[in-house]
């Protein structure tokens, strides 16, 4: 059937045709012809947001637990700007999130329109591809490149700009010739050179005497669990996860060591340091992670096996390079590579394990607080942690098991991320609870989307690691800036009054005895809660590994006179 | 430690001014010491050739070409080392005059082959093609009588190219028109 439908009617249902069916988004003048069609819509359900960032972190939510476009809406100007954090943090962790703005009409745009921004022009660098779409005929062809683009490959979000009167421009628009839904393409086969290199690659593994296996978020965006796991039976190469790899590898497996990097156990480190040959997969050798890149792994040669050849040799010299989907490559690499052992080599490793320094104040041990979460939660829950201390905490001691598990902002280390994010989480597993984790600094940057779970009965559970200060900027502050403790005290509000004020339960727990009922009486809860955990106030995440400093330098307890910069 | 060369990164790309600014903005963001960037028609139809000089080593001028790749709008890309290709500058000169030093001026500009554009009592335009070194000297040679304002550019051609379907493009936007750094003297 033929109809003459708006442009806006028409994104509706080029949405629907792609198989979206949430939105998050907040509606304003330029995008309200699109807010208009959206009723007749009944399969999009929209999530109204209480500032425009939080739905660009919660589509990225979304699409990080469901590997499905998250996709976010907002007006032009303010709606448009306020979107760029979390653009920014979805083109860092390589997430496929579809942003729709809407723009001033097309005889406005150019002359400083009311709510006139160039969103185009500032999201240019923050997107993986953005487009205008200057005429209604060009929508259809439009939205269905940013579903391709933001999922193909290495996946990324993108921008679709849409001027008012592009929305209530109108054509014929015939059901009966719909376009193809836009699916990811197929895991692309290794080629013959890939396969050249993964002959190249399985002749390093076999000889390494010291192989270490850097798994990264590559892993969990190609779903390569069975493959990665397959590669370490087989071979018995010890497993290290990055920050983003965290949960592509269950931590009670026998092979795995823990995280790398700047707050990497000091074993792992220590291991990188002594590793012959390191096969990295899925990540991209990030900062964080190597340290000063002079002095990382001086006696390992590595393989780099990554869909986007732009990360290649990047950061590091790469011995081989395998260019392709991580879960090819890696059910390949295991094929390919003969079965052995590394027991002398892990008997090495076991011989860098440190015990831990860290001391708490009363006993509210981070440690403790983390395994009342994940034990009164379950199986199948998912932690999505802020950025910070905590995140550190979160990354090292919960014990992942399940799979695609943890998500947190990992590149662009974005402060406010867990709470909009965990929104988007629980609506790619309903049934499954999700906790976000935050320390009192992220919490209150967009503590303001309470309101958006409880007027969408989204049952997310919130907890606060409070230290009254900005936890990581102050232990900085401490090592290296001479304990100037210069604008990281941070006040709170009382968050139990503020859950209440929200209708919803808040628990504070000030002593180690109050952590499993507080704990377990926000699971019962059937919305949202709040768990505010009084922590030491100067705790530290250690080991550290000093900025500029390489692997082989942790600083394993607070220095005895801090240094004057 | 690589040998730090002058590499030419030439993109063939969608004629699209976001294309455009995508490409630059990827340049930026590579913090790269790009020495010359030229913006022309690609010769073909609807394509437009952005082409950029860095002083770098081969691997960096790799990651430039790989990170412009990753634009849906690039079509293709070549890295070549500065002398593989053809490499052409124009410059145009304002310089000053005197009866007493137009004799010697005219020599130069006999020497290197320029050409006068426009002349007044006081100043002469003067405009000249060749390779790099050769502007450079071009340029030295005339200042003793003062330059005013330079203007230069560089047009770099990569050393292969497959036939180009020209087809629907007009002849003079092969020879790409340039766009170049206005230099004070």
């Amino acid at each position: 059937m033929t109809e003459f439908l708006s442009g806006a009617h028409i994104l509706c249902r080029l949405l629907e045709e792609q198989g979206v069916d949430l939105l998050f988004g907040y509606p304003g003048g330029a995008i309200m012809p699109f807010y208009h069609a959206l009723p007749e819509s009944p399969g999009l359900r929209h999530i109204l947001v209480r500032h425009e960032q939080a739905a660009a972190h919660a589509a990225d939510g979304y699409a990080r637990a469901s590997g499905r476009p998250g996709v976010c809406v907002a007006t032009s100007g303010p709606g448009a700007t306020n979107l760029v954090t979390g653009l920014a943090t979805a083109q860092m962790d390589s997430s496929p999130v579809v942003a729709i703005t809407g723009q001033v009409p097309r005889a406005m745009i150019g002359r400083d329109a009311f709510q006139e921004t160039d969103v185009i022009g500032i999201t240019l660098p923050i997107t993986k591809h953005s487009v205008l779409v200057d005429d209604i005929t060009e929508l259809p062809a439009k939205v269905r490149e940013a579903f391709r683009i933001a999922t193909e490959g290495r996946p990324g979000p993108v921008l679709i700009d849409i001027p008012k009167d592009v929305q209530n421009q109108k054509m014929e628009w015939s059901e009966e010739r719909p376009g193809q839904a836009t699916r990811p393409a197929g895991n692309p086969s290794p080629g013959p050179r890939g396969e050249e290199s993964i002959r190249a690659a399985a002749r390093l593994i076999n000889e390494a005497r010291r192989p270490l296996l850097m798994l990264g978020h590559g892993v969990i965006l190609s779903r390569a669990y069975a493959e990665v796991q397959a590669l370490a039976d087989k071979t018995g190469i010890p497993v290290i996860t990055t920050l983003l790899g965290i949960s592509c590898f269950p931590e009670s497996h026998p092979l795995h060591l823990g995280m790398p990097g700047m707050h990497g156990e000091v074993h792992v480190n220590r291991a990188i340091q002594h590793a012959d040959l390191i096969i990295g997969i899925g990540l991209r050798f990030d900062d964080r992670v190597t340290g000063n890149t002079a002095g990382f792994a001086p006696q390992a040669r590595i393989i780099h096996v990554d869909l986007d050849p732009s990360e290649i040799g990047k950061n590091v010299p790469v011995a081989v390079a395998i260019m392709g989907d991580a879960r090819v490559v890696t059910g390949r690499l295991a094929e390919a590579v003969t079965p052995r052992d590394c027991d002398d080599w892990r008997e090495e490793i076991q011989g860098f394990v440190h015990a831990r320094h860290e001391s708490y104040r009363g006993d509210m041990a981070p440690e403790t607080i983390l395994a009342a979460i994940r034990e009164g939660s379950g199986a199948g829950c998912t932690v999505v942690a802020d950025v910070g201390q905590h995140q550190m905490w979160v990354a090292k001691l919960y014990g992942y098991q399940e799979q695609n598990s943890h998500i947190s902002s990992g590149g662009l280390g974005t402060m406010g991320f867990a709470v909009p994010a965990a929104m988007g989480v629980h609506f790619a597993r309903p049934t499954r609870p999700v906790w976000a984790i935050s320390g009192d600094g992220g919490f209150q940057m967009n503590m303001q989307e309470i309101a958006t779970m409880v007027q969408e009965r989204i049952p997310v559970k919130m907890a606060i690691f409070n230290n009254g200060y900005l936890g990581m900027v102050r232990q900085w502050q401490q090592f290296f800036h001479g304990r100037r403790y210069s604008a990281t005290p941070i006040w709170s509000p009382d968050y139990v009054k503020l859950a209440e004020a929200y209708g919803i339960a808040g628990y504070r727990v000030e002593h180690a005895r109050q952590i499993d009922e507080a704990v377990s009486r926000a699971i019962r809860e059937p919305g949202p809660a709040v768990v505010e955990f009084m922590i030491e106030q100067e705790a530290n995440v250690f080991p550290m590994i000093p900025p500029g400093g390489s692997l082989s330098e942790p600083i394993e307890s607070a220095p005895a006179a801090a240094p004057v910069p | 430690m690589m040998p730090v060369l002058t590499w030419v990164v030439s993109a063939l790309l969608a004629d699209d001014l976001l294309a455009l600014n995508r490409a630059t903005g990827i340049l930026r963001r590579r913090n790269l010491p790009v020495g010359a960037v030229s913006v022309g028609p690609g010769g073909r139809p609807g394509s437009l050739r952005l082409t950029c000089i860095v002083s770098s080593d081969r691997a960096a001028a790799d990651r430039l070409a790989s990170a412009l790749r990753k634009m849906t709008e690039v079509r293709e890309v070549s890295v070549y080392a500065e002398g593989e290709g053809t490499c052409r500058e124009h410059a145009l000169v304002r310089v000053r005059v005197s009866p007493a030093q137009l004799s010697a001026i005219l020599d130069v500009i006999s020497l290197y082959e320029a050409t006068i554009l426009n002349e007044t009592p006081q100043e002469l335009l003067l405009e000249a093609s060749g390779s790099a070194p050769l502007m450079v000297s071009f340029i030295r040679a005339l200042e003793p009588f003062g330059i005013f304002d330079v203007a230069r550019s560089v047009t770099p051609l990569p050393p292969q190219q497959a036939p180009l379907d020209t087809a629907g493009a007009p002849r003079a936007s092969v020879a790409a028109p340039r766009i170049g750094t206005a230099v004070p003297a």
